[in-house]
């Protein structure tokens, strides 16, 4: 055997015994311990949602962005039902709020973005939503809002099988399973969905068919944790595969296309005491086909990121030092970045928190910070914060061909919130303002020869005021979720947008929910209120989309003894003419049906 | 003498009601308009026909009337007799307008259709879709033929019985112009610069404007924009001047009678004109660098600005020597105006 051939055996035997340590490690998990920490993340002042029977239900068989539907801060732009959903909250645009699993930020670095349509809604905690500035608090990237996704395998021992029908044509089928092993907990999730997005629309005096919007998808999460030795450990495989038609619009009719795309993502952490270690994994694949007949034109993208992760805590203090490599590849760029991120937050004293954040991106490091300062009242506790963020320029900005620009700066805001919260007996209010300065924003602009490049273009204002009110009374719970948003570009080089508007931010947007017991089920409606939004940079009347009112109603109801839980739904109820994107119109009134069967208790 | 008084009453009645239909029917508010065609947003947009009269601008005209959108990018939008014809490439549709009350007449499906001509009896129809070009009656919308013209084609040019095509490759690349009989049906083709997208026929020459390839994975494959004239008696084909620089793409070839004029670049071109006679490239920018698309009517240059393809556009009116005179605000990406 050559001499390669023996240090490769001795390699491998070496992982072989690491392996079997490891697995070792988890079989033989022992009883947990706890960490408590008063640092920023931990004492931001908000509300979490109001989770009602429906919403609990409903929440295990739809995606995020279906689901977020329910928050007024949350703004979603979204062709269909299922189709690719992108989203902001409070004032920013999706590339600039980020998503978070388990603390580690997993927004593409290629696109800036995290299709919602393919993350289940079994991800969502009452409190992931992080709106405005309080984002910055969280993540690596990113300036104003975030979402905080996690789940836990709590060792609780659960079978269910989740059935959804739908009158547009939808079909769901899932099963959560869970319990422990040993000292192992695990949980593990399987859904399959598909909708062929068949409803009729209206557009000006004609009547229509949407045919050409159906989607179908698998999701597949597991998580195994314990612990050994007073650490906690846990592992996470989260895969995604998913087709999208998109050509139902009667605009577009005339060229089918297809948008497929495939990601896996593991993770697994390790925490003892103040410490903890995470490595993360994801590997992300799309691939876009436009049909014209005798052309196929596809477009693959490939994005893979392996991110380390360190956390150290104590009582006053978080610190987080982050390593990732991401790399992106493709039909239209392929290129690798390493990106280095220190967060370190610091409980000053009883009122005072700081936070300071910087990253090595492309060969530059930035920084940004955050003060925030907290009132000691517990009846009505009011919080500010200043600070300033950034986002990075994109790998599709930097690397894109053609186009690429390696000049680019990030994004940056300079901004500051002002929260309060008032609780009395049943009453809870929280009321919350931003005010953010956004510099350098990135614009695609064609320039010479017909090249379209990202440019660092404007500068803009965004204001974003939320005022939730929950009130319980009895059987009866309501909750009032109110948005307002103001924004204005400062700074454009486009003499026509200066003074407007951003684009595809509603003036306002107001989600009301009451929820109440009759006869032995809980009957819900839901109401939603969405001002006009701008859909061109110049505000002009040909691009607004008309303020809309729409309602949902739903009745939920057990029995044998809670072993089956049904939900009917009726979405849509004032049959409005529903518009994400301009001629793109989502179901008018429909129908549907979720039913969970727990075979364990 | 009943039936004569009769006989008078009656015709009398019958002039004073000829009189009455006569005078109620107005001309319409289409008829002498200028229409301006805007592609529309890609992602979720409408092209638009935009109505502009002495006092009147009707922005989306066409829905306005018709109560749903044109389609997803206007192309090319021609008169033929009492139709206008436009071509929506995304939408996939080839739509025929009633000139006087832009109402819809019919709409043929064709797969990313480019631009359209009139021979008199058909609308020829070039697309990118496949290798044959759509041949349109004009009266029911019915595809009644499809000429295979061996590449996908662009620009289309009826100098009757004889249609010339470019043909541009589509999202690739091509150097040629289909010569196609319309009586015969059938095809020859002669080689030009690469790219092909616009023609104007001065007598018996029919210049040809290549905007060259743009390789953007390498630059050195790239080639520059070319001007090609062919002998429409003799179908043969010469280059007549090139940009000698692969960076410059030229394109919206027209003509006033007398001069050439065309964008030195696809997006955000200048105007620049030359002689047809001409061995020299033009390098003098008649107007700034802004121009998305042209057209040249009664000695006047109507220069389309995009401006960032996210705003409402506008249309710069220039006299010859590229002095702006007035300026119209436009809808979305404005690409083209009739008058």
């Amino acid at each position: 055997m050559s001499a390669l051939g023996q240090v490769l055996q001795r390699t491998m035997k070496r992982l072989l015994v690491l392996i079997v340590h490891l697995a070792s490690i988890g079989m033989q998990a022992q009883s947990s311990d706890t960490l408590l920490t008063t640092t920023i993340s931990e004492s931001l002042l908000r509300l979490d949602e109001m989770r009602t029977t429906v919403d609990s239900l409903v929440l295990l068989q739809s995606n995020a962005a279906e689901y977020l539907l329910k928050d007024s801060r949350f703004q979603l732009r979204q062709y269909a039902p299922g189709s690719v959903a992108t989203f902001n909250l409070g004032g920013a645009n999706s590339s600039q709020s980020r998503v978070l699993w388990d603390g580690i930020d997993i927004s593409s670095m290629a696109s800036g973005t995290l299709d919602l349509s393919i993350v289940p809604g079994i991800l969502l905690q009452s409190s992931s939503v992080l709106d405005g500035s309080n984002a910055g608090s969280f993540g690596s990237n990113g300036m104003a809002g975030g979402l905080a996704l996690n789940w836990t395998a709590s060792g609780k021992r659960e079978f269910s099988t989740l059935i959804g029908l739908t009158s547009i044509g939808g079909l769901s089928f899932g099963v959560l399973n869970g319990g422990h092993f040993s000292k192992v907990n695990y949980r593990s999730f399987l859904q399959v969905q598909e909708s062929s997005n068949s409803y009729p629309y209206s557009l000006g005096n004609q009547d229509y068919t949407m045919n050409g919007m159906g989607f179908n998808d698998i999701t597949f999460m597991q998580q195994y944790n314990g612990v050994y030795k007073r650490a906690h450990w846990k592992s996470d495989i989260w895969f995604t595969q998913g087709e999208k038609k998109n050509s139902g619009s009667i605009l577009a009719a005339g060229a089918p296309s297809l948008l497929q795309d495939k990601a896996l993502r593991v993770k697994y952490s390790w925490q003892k005491r103040s410490h903890k270690i995470s490595a993360f994994i994801g590997h992300e694949w799309q691939a876009y086909t436009d049909t014209l007949n005798a052309i196929n034109l596809t477009d693959t993208n490939t994005y893979r990121q392996y991110t380390l992760q360190y956390n150290y805590h104590t009582k006053f203090a978080k610190n987080i030092i982050e390593v990732g490599h991401v790399s992106a590849g493709g039909t239209s760029r392929d290129a690798a970045l390493l990106n280095v991120t220190a967060r370190h937050e610091t409980k000053l004293n009883d009122s005072w928190n700081m936070l300071a954040r910087g990253t090595f991106w492309q060969g530059k490091l930035y920084g940004a910070g955050q003060f925030i300062w907290s009132s000691k009242k517990n009846k009505f506790p009011i919080q500010w914060s200043t600070g300033s963020f950034y986002r990075l320029p994109t790998m599709n900005e930097l690397y894109w061909n053609p186009g690429g620009n390696l000049e680019l700066a990030p994004e940056r805001s300079y901004g500051s919130k002002v929260s309060a919260l008032y609780r009395q007996n049943d009453l809870k209010i929280s009321l919350t303002t931003d005010q953010l300065v956004f510099n350098n924003l990135i614009q695609w602009t064609p320039l010479s020869g017909g090249i379209w490049s990202p440019v660092n273009l404007e500068r803009a204002y965004s204001s974003s005021s939320t005022l939730l009110v929950q009130l319980v009374k009895g059987n009866v719970n309501n909750e009032v979720s109110a948005t307002h948003q103001y924004s204005r570009v400062l700074v454009s080089s486009n003499a026509s947008s200066l003074g407007k508007q951003l684009i595809y931010r509603p003036s306002y947007q107001i989600v009301h929910t009451i929820d109440g017991q009759l006869w032995k089920g809980r009957l819900q409606l839901r109401s939603h209120a969405m001002g006009k939004r701008h859909t061109l940079r110049d505000n002009a009347n040909a691009g607004i989309l008309n303020p809309e009112f729409w309602m949902d109603l739903a009745y939920s109801y057990s029995f044998l003894s809670g072993q089956v839980q049904m939900t009917g739904r009726v979405h849509n109820l004032t049959n409005t003419n529903k518009t994400f994107i301009p001629y793109y119109p989502m179901p008018g009134r429909h129908y549907s049906i979720n039913i969970k069967l727990n075979s364990k208790k | 003498m009943r039936i004569k008084l009769f006989t008078a009453l009656s015709l009398s009645l019958l002039a004073i009601t000829s009189c009455e239909t006569s005078s109620s029917n107005p001309v319409s508010i289409y008829d002498g308009a200028t229409l301006v065609l805007n592609e529309g947003a890609f992602t979720g947009g409408t092209a638009t026909i935009q109505v502009v009269t002495n006092d009147t601008v009707i922005e989306n005209a066409f829905q306005v009337e018709n109560g749903f959108p044109l389609g997803n990018i206007g192309q090319h939008m021609i008169k033929a007799d009492s139709l206008i014809v436009v071509t929506l490439n995304n939408g996939g549709l080839v739509r025929g307008i009633g000139a006087s009350s832009l109402l819809s007449q019919w709409s043929a499906e064709v797969s990313s259709p480019r631009y359209v001509a009139y021979s008199g009896e058909s609308i020829i129809v070039s697309t990118w879709g496949s290798n044959f070009i759509k041949v349109i009656d004009p009266f029911t919308g019915v595809i009644s033929d499809s000429i295979d013209v061996y590449g996908l084609s662009e620009a289309v040019h009826i100098d009757y019985p004889v249609a010339y095509i470019a043909l541009n490759g589509g999202f690739s690349n091509d150097h040629r112009v289909a010569i196609v009989d319309l009586v015969t049906k059938t095809v020859d083709t002669v080689t030009v610069g690469d790219k092909p997208n616009s023609f104007v026929q001065m007598n018996n020459d029919l210049y040809v404007l290549c905007e060259g390839y743009q390789d953007w994975n390498t630059a050195a494959n790239s080639s520059p924009a070319s001007l090609w004239k062919i002998d429409v008696s003799t179908g043969s084909s010469m280059e007549a001047v090139n940009a000698g620089s692969n960076t410059i793409h030229a394109s919206a070839l027209r003509t006033d009678g007398t001069h050439l004029y065309f964008l030195n670049n696809t997006y955000n071109g200048a105007v620049v004109s030359m002689e047809p006679s001409s061995s020299d490239w033009p390098t003098v920018d008649l107007t700034a660098s802004v121009g998305y698309s042209l057209d040249v009517i009664n000695d006047t240059l109507y220069l389309h600005n995009a401006k960032d393809f996210a705003s409402s556009g506008v249309i710069y009116i220039c006299d010859k020597q590229g002095n702006t005179l007035d300026s119209m605000s436009t809808g979305l990406i404005p690409r083209q105006i009739l008058k």
